[in-house]
C-alpha cells in the first residue's frame, strides 16, 4: 500500500477578523496563509470494491453497471473534512448517465477550484484559485446539503477514468 | 434562527393565555345570563299588560343571546386549546428530531475521524473501519431524509388543527374574529415550503421552484413565466439561539475591537468588512449580496456558470428535437442549489466575507429550429445567478486582533449574548445570456 502525502495550495480557513489582525499589524494576509498537507491513503481493493457502491448511493448516484478498476481514496485535509474520491473506468455513456438519471446537469467545464484540482490529483498550477482541466473533460457537480458537495470528473477518452468526488465545507 | 427543524411560529404559552381570556368571558357571560333570567323572573312577577309581554320578550330575548354567547365563547376557547395541545405535542416532536439530528451530525463527524486514523495509520484494522464508515453514509443520508419527511408531516399536523381551529373561531365566536383574521392571515406564509425549508414570511426568500437537470417543461413561442429563485437551502444551525446568554465584559470588548476592525477594512475587503458590520449591528432580517461583483472577482465561478448556462442551451435543444418543434419554444430553466467555496486565493474578500455559499440560476433558454433545411438548431440561454449563504460563526478558529486572541466561539458568544446576530446573505445577479 502506497500512502502519498499531496501538497494543496489551498489556504487554511481563517475567521474574518484575522484580516484585521494582519493589517493592523502591518503585514500582508497572505502571510498568514500557510499550505496544508492534504494526505491521502487509498483503501485496499476489497474494501473499495464495497465502500464505493456505498459511498456513491449516499449520493444519489448508482456504480455504472461496467465499473471497472473501482478505487477508493480517503483524504485528510485541514480545511475540508469527509474527502474521498472514488476512480472507476466505465464507458462515458455510462458516466453521463449517472450524472443526468440523478437530475444533475452534465458537460465540459473549463476550470476547477485549486482545492478540487489538489484532492483529484490534478497537479497543474492554479491561476486566481483555479485550474485549467484537459479539453474534453465533462463534470456534474451538485450539494447534497449546504455543507456537503459532490463533483463529478469524467477525464477524457474511451472508456473514461471516472472521478467521485466528495468532502464537507467547513461551517462558514 | 435554527433553520432546521423550526417550531411552529404559535407559542403556547400565548394561546394559553388566549384560552384563559375566551374562559374567563364565557363565565361572564353565562353568569349574566344567569342573572338576567333572575332579574327577568323578579322585576317582572306581578306585572302584566301589553308593555311587561314587551318587556318580558326583550329580557328572554337578551338572555338567549347572552347565554348563546357563552356557548360560542366555550367552544371558541375549547378549539384554541385542542389547537396548543397540537402545537405543543409537534414541540415535543421537534425536539426528538432535532436531537437525531444532532445525532446524525455527530455520526456524519465520526468519517472523517475514520479518514484520519486510515490515513495515519493504514492498517487493515483502520482499513475495516474506515470501510464501515463509508457504507454506513448510506444509512445516514436515508435517515436524514426519513427526518425531513418526519418534520414536514409534524408541520402539516400543525397547519391542519390552524386551521380547524380558525374555522370554530369564525363559526363561533364574532368576539375572536381579530384574531382568527389575523391568523388566517399569517396561515399561508407560516405554512408554506416543503420540509426542510425555511419560510417565515418575512424575508426576501423565494418561492420559485427548481427543476431536475435545470429545464422546466417546454411552451411554443420566445418566453415563459420566470421560475423565481427557489427557497433557499436549510443552513447551518448556528451558533444557537439569539440572546440566550448574558452579556459579560469580555464580549463587550470583543464587541468593539470587531467592530474597529471592520471598519478599518473598509477599503480593502468591503463585502468582508459590510459583512461583518452587518452582523454586529445586531439586526435581524437579510443583507442583500453584490453578486455581479462576486461573479467578477471569483473567475471559477463565473466559468463554471457559463458552462452550465451552454449545457442548458444544449440540453434544451435535444429536447426540442424530440418533440418534434417547428418553431421556436422556450424552457424555464431553475437548477438546484449548487454549494461553492470562496478560498483566500480566489479572492480574500469573498473569502473572509462568505466562504462558503450556494448558487443557482433561472431564467429561461429558447431552442430555435434552422429557418433553411439542413440548417443548424440555436439557442439563446438567459438567467440571472441567485446565492444564499447564513452569516454565522461556529468554527473552530482563533486570530489576534487588537493584542487579544479572539476566536470564532468568541463572535459566536456574541450572538448568543445579543450583543451581535447571524443574518441570510443574499442576492441575485445581472442577467446574462449565452447563445450557441
Amino acid at each position: 500500500m502506497t500512502v502519498t502525502p499531496r501538497r494543496t495550495r489551498h489556504a487554511r480557513r481563517l475567521c474574518a477578523l484575522a484580516l484585521a489582525a494582519t493589517l493592523l499589524a502591518g503585514c500582508d494576509a497572505s502571510a498568514d496563509r500557510k499550505d496544508d498537507m492534504a494526505q491521502a491513503s487509498p483503501l485496499p481493493s476489497d474494501a473499495a470494491a464495497t465502500a464505493a457502491p456505498a459511498l456513491l448511493e449516499s449520493a444519489g448516484l448508482a456504480l455504472p453497471p461496467t465499473a471497472d478498476d473501482v478505487r477508493v481514496e480517503a483524504i485528510v485535509d485541514d480545511t475540508f473534512t469527509d474527502v474521498t474520491v472514488t476512480r472507476f473506468s466505465a464507458p462515458r455513456g455510462e458516466a453521463k448517465a449517472m450524472c443526468v438519471d440523478a437530475g444533475h446537469l452534465y458537460g465540459e467545464v473549463p476550470l476547477i477550484v485549486a482545492h478540487e484540482a489538489a484532492f483529484l490529483g490534478i497537479t497543474t498550477e492554479p491561476v486566481d484559485g483555479g485550474v485549467t482541466l484537459p479539453a474534453g473533460t465533462e463534470t456534474c457537480q451538485f450539494s447534497l446539503d449546504t455543507r456537503d458537495q459532490v463533483h463529478v470528473v469524467v477525464e477524457p477518452g474511451e472508456p473514461a477514468t471516472v472521478n467521485v468526488l466528495m468532502y464537507r465545507f467547513p461551517s462558514r | 434562527m435554527t433553520a432546521r427543524y423550526a417550531y411552529p411560529p404559535d407559542d403556547p404559552a400565548t394561546l394559553a393565555t388566549v384560552r384563559a381570556s375566551l374562559d374567563d368571558a364565557r363565565t361572564l357571560s353565562a353568569g349574566l345570563g344567569e342573572r338576567l333570567e333572575s332579574t327577568r323572573s323578579i322585576a317582572l312577577e306581578g306585572w302584566t299588560g301589553i308593555a311587561a309581554d314587551a318587556a318580558r320578550a326583550a329580557m328572554v330575548r337578551r338572555t338567549t343571546a347572552t347565554e348563546s354567547a357563552a356557548v360560542r365563547l366555550g367552544a371558541s376557547a375549547h378549539a384554541i386549546e385542542t389547537y396548543r395541545g397540537v402545537v405543543v405535542q409537534a414541540r415535543a416532536e421537534i425536539d426528538r428530531l432535532r436531537a437525531q439530528h444532532a445525532a446524525l451530525t455527530t455520526a456524519a463527524g465520526h468519517t472523517d475521524a475514520a479518514i484520519r486514523s486510515f490515513v495515519a495509520n493504514p492498517t487493515p484494522a483502520h482499513a475495516v473501519a474506515l470501510t464501515a464508515a463509508l457504507t454506513g453514509r448510506v444509512i445516514l443520508a436515508r435517515r436524514r431524509e426519513t427526518l425531513a419527511t418526519e418534520y414536514g408531516l409534524v408541520i402539516q399536523r400543525v397547519a391542519e388543527a390552524a386551521r380547524d381551529c380558525i374555522e370554530t373561531l369564525w363559526d363561533k365566536s364574532s368576539g375572536a374574529r381579530s384574531l382568527a383574521r389575523e391568523l388566517a392571515e399569517r396561515d399561508e406564509a407560516r405554512y408554506s415550503g416543503p420540509p426542510g425549508f425555511r419560510s417565515d414570511g418575512t424575508s426576501p426568500e423565494g418561492s420559485g421552484q427548481q427543476y431536475p437537470n435545470g429545464l422546466g417543461s417546454m411552451v411554443p413561442g420566445t418566453s415563459t413565466e420566470h421560475p423565481g429563485v427557489p427557497p433557499w437551502p436549510a443552513g447551518d444551525a448556528g451558533a444557537g439561539e439569539y440572546a440566550s446568554e448574558t452579556a459579560m465584559p469580555d464580549d463587550y470588548a470583543t464587541h468593539q475591537a470587531a467592530w474597529l476592525a471592520s471598519n478599518l477594512l473598509d477599503l480593502k475587503w468591503p463585502h468582508a468588512s459590510e459583512n461583518l458590520r452587518r452582523f454586529l449591528a445586531n439586526k435581524d432580517g437579510a443583507l442583500e449580496q453584490d453578486v455581479d461583483a462576486m461573479l467578477g472577482d471569483l473567475d471559477v465561478l463565473s466559468t463554471t456558470v457559463e458552462a452550465r448556462r451552454m449545457q442548458l442551451g444544449q440540453l434544451a435543444v435535444t429536447q426540442a428535437q424530440a418533440a418534434g418543434a417547428t418553431g421556436p419554444v422556450t424552457f424555464p430553466v431553475s437548477t438546484g442549489w449548487q454549494g461553492y467555496y470562496a478560498t483566500p486565493d480566489q479572492s480574500e474578500d469573498w473569502y473572509y466575507a462568505t466562504g462558503g455559499f450556494q448558487y443557482s440560476q433561472q431564467g429561461q433558454v429558447t431552442v430555435y429550429p434552422p429557418s433553411t433545411p439542413g440548417g443548424a438548431w440555436t439557442y439563446a440561454t438567459t438567467t440571472v445567478v441567485s446565492t444564499y449563504d447564513r452569516y454565522n460563526w461556529d468554527g473552530g478558529k482563533q486570530t489576534e486582533i487588537l493584542g487579544r486572541t479572539v476566536t470564532d466561539e468568541q463572535l459566536a458568544e456574541l450572538h448568543r449574548a445579543g450583543l451581535a446576530r447571524e443574518y441570510d446573505l443574499y442576492g441575485t445577479s445581472a442577467p446574462s445570456t449565452t447563445e450557441g
